[in-house]
Order: structure tokens, then C-alpha cells, then sequence
């Protein structure tokens, strides 16, 4: 049972991963494609993280996969957030890659 | 003093787990790294938050529902043929909170359904938020206030002050507008 | 069961890889570089993570909090970066 969990866990999460990276290249412009690098992403490394602590129950492990979970929380929105603020800066004198976008 | 005591404390028990295990020499150096730490950057052992643990609770499962949605969203929107999007840039206002709970708003609206915050200003506190999906700013300011609430909620206001204001007042928490430029 | 699981999660890493390392190739802005710099650090850390199930293999805990730790880092700094230089 457990195992079967981790393995719903550790297969969703590749696939977010590879959503994340699909969407970097579909989307049109920077700001929305930070959009795709972070929010999937962050998910699909919770997720792992979540099957690396049912296939190792050990305390130790679970404290420390808890520990690198809340660095993702704490760091992938920072990061975007940085970035985003340098690119919105730059751009909003000529904002022109911010217009309404029709398809990918 | 006894906000130093649980700063010292979670930052002894950050240390022992990054060890993995429980052992006196851990939890010793462990003391001993935290102090110093606290010494080298005197401003985490500022001004505790008050956590309602209820709402505290409530607020991490709203934000890990917002951020299953959020993937799924994004999943649609990258995977969906031809879509139509609509990126813009809003500005969203923020209540009256201290800079880290501020920090915290950021943070969650990133990680939420459609919006990336981009900046955050001051005076009037203020997040500017790119959109994806061509939300309203209505729609956007009620998401924002909707956290702000559970945010309150989950941490109330501390001190003999009362008031979340008088973080804000203080001028030892504002942060440096950045240090830009 | 996990060999497979894993097995299958390390193949569609892999393709997120490849298509990772296309986004940096075609970026042609500073921003651009950095998405896709970050995606692939992600892509990084999450197959650390996969290895890690597949092995039971403490170390590679170790090396995530490092990982993810030095990413931020790297991120942090080129935005920082972009700003003061002001081009994205």
C-alpha cells in the first residue's frame, strides 16, 4: 500500500516537473512563463519529498525532508519574486511584451 | 528574552535534524550555532508573532490547496491547445501587517492560483501582481483580502500595542526599501 | 514496484531535462536565462529526490538541502544583478 503511494507520489511529481518545464516553453513571455517554473514545480518536489518519507519512515529522514519541503516554500516564490521584480522594472517604461496574448 | 529562547530553539532543532539525530554533542553545538548566529545578525531575534495554531493550521491547508490548484491550473494552461491568455499587471492593497507577515502574503500569492506577485511597495503597502488568465482586479483584491484575513487570523496582533500598526510604526522593522539604487 | 515507479519518474525527468536545457539554449534575454537556469535546478533537486526513494540513500538528502540552498542563492543574486545593471 505504502509503496503504491510513493509511487502515485514520486510518477505525479516527475509530471509536474515535466508541466513546468513544457510550460517554459510555450508560454510567451518571461513573466508568464515564471509562472510555470514555480507553482507545478514547487508542488512536484513536495510530492517527492512526500515519497521519500513513506518509503523511509525513519525520524531523522522525516525531519530532514521536512526541513528541505519548507526551503522550497520558503525559497522557489522568493526567487520568482526577485526575478519577477528586476524584469517588472525593466519593462514597464516599454511594456510591450505585456499585452494580451492570443495562443501559445 | 524569551523570543531569543524560541529563536534559539528552533534554529537548535533545524541543526540537529540537518545532523539526523538526537545525540548531546548535536544538541550542544547546536545551542552553540544558534548563539552565535543570533549574535552575528542580532534581527532574528526581534519582535516574536503571536501563532494562533488553529488558524495557523487552517492557513497551511488553504495554501496547499491553492497551490495543488494553482499546478493544475498552470498544467491546463500550458498543456490546453491554442489557448487564449491574458497576462497583466494589477496592484492588489495590503492591510496594515509587519514586514514579515507582508513577506508571507507575497510569498502565498505567488504560489496561488494565477497570480506571481512582482513587487511590494510601501505606503500605502501594496502588491503588484502579474496575472495570467485575465482575472479581474477585482477578483484578484478578493483573493488577496481573503488571505490577509486568514493571515491575521493565524497570527494576531502581539504586544501591549495591540495592534499590528504599531509593527508597522516601528521604525527599527521597516525593511530598506530594498537597499536598490 | 518502486524500481519501476522510480523508473518511470527518472524517464520523464529526463525529458523535462532535455527540454530544460532547450529553454536555456533558445533564451535570448538575461530573465529568459535564469527561468530557465531555475527550471533546471528544479528538475535537478526533484531527481535527487526521485534517487533518493529509489535508494534509500541518506546522503542524497544531504546533498538536496545544499542543492536547493545554492540555487536560491544563484537566483537571488542574478536578479539582484539585473536590477542594478537594468536590462532584463
Amino acid at each position: 500500500m505504502i509503496d503504491v503511494l510513493t509511487s502515485i507520489a514520486v510518477i505525479t511529481g516527475a509530471a509536474l516537473a515535466l508541466v513546468a518545464a513544457i510550460g517554459v516553453h510555450r508560454l510567451p513571455d518571461v513573466l508568464s512563463r515564471m509562472h510555470a517554473a514555480t507553482k507545478p514545480a514547487t508542488l512536484g518536489i513536495l510530492l517527492v519529498l512526500i515519497g521519500v518519507a513513506l518509503r523511509d519512515g525513519r525520524l531523522a529522514v522525516i525531519a530532514k525532508v521536512a526541513l528541505v519541503a519548507a526551503l522550497q516554500f520558503l525559497t522557489a516564490p522568493t526567487g520568482a519574486h526577485m526575478v519577477g521584480r528586476a524584469v517588472h522594472r525593466d519593462t514597464t517604461e516599454h511594456d510591450d511584451d505585456l499585452d494580451p496574448v492570443d495562443g501559445v | 528574552m524569551s523570543a531569543r529562547l524560541l529563536t534559539v530553539g528552533w534554529l537548535t532543532a533545524v541543526w540537529v535534524a540537518l545532523w539526523g539525530g538526537i545525540t548531546p554533542a548535536n544538541v550542544l553545538s547546536g545551542l552553540v550555532a544558534a548563539g552565535l548566529v543570533l549574535t552575528a545578525f542580532p534581527i532574528a531575534s526581534r519582535r516574536p508573532l503571536r501563532i494562533n495554531p488553529l488558524w495557523g493550521a487552517v492557513l497551511v491547508g488553504w495554501f496547499l490547496a491553492g497551490l495543488v490548484r494553482a499546478s493544475a491550473t498552470v498544467a491546463w494552461q500550458v498543456i490546453r491547445p491554442r489557448s487564449r491568455l491574458r497576462p497583466t499587471v494589477l496592484t492588489a492593497t495590503l492591510p496594515a501587517l509587519p514586514p514579515a507577515l507582508r513577506v508571507l502574503m507575497a510569498d502565498a500569492v505567488s504560489l496561488t492560483p494565477g497570480t506571481l506577485t512582482l513587487d511590494l511597495i510601501e505606503d500605502p503597502p501594496a502588491l503588484h501582481i502579474h496575472v495570467l488568465d485575465g482575472a479581474t482586479a477585482d477578483s484578484v483584491q478578493r483573493d488577496v483580502d481573503t488571505l490577509a484575513r486568514l493571515v491575521q487570523r493565524a497570527f494576531p496582533p502581539s504586544g501591549a500595542s495591540g495592534d499590528h500598526r504599531a509593527a508597522m510604526a516601528d521604525p527599527r522593522t521597516r525593511p530598506d526599501e530594498g537597499g536598490r539604487r | 514496484m518502486i524500481e519501476l515507479a522510480t523508473t518511470v519518474a527518472f524517464t520523464i525527468v529526463s525529458i523535462a531535462g532535455v527540454l530544460g536545457a532547450g529553454a536555456l539554449l533558445r533564451a535570448r534575454t538575461l530573465a529568459d536565462r535564469i527561468v530557465a537556469l531555475d527550471l533546471l535546478l528544479v528538475i535537478l533537486v526533484l531527481a535527487i529526490a526521485v534517487g533518493a526513494v529509489r535508494t534509500r540513500e541518506r546522503l542524497y538528502l544531504d546533498i538536496l538541502v545544499v542543492t536547493s540552498l545554492l540555487g536560491f542563492l544563484g537566483t537571488t543574486i542574478v536578479a539582484r544583478f539585473m536590477e542594478r545593471r537594468g536590462s532584463a
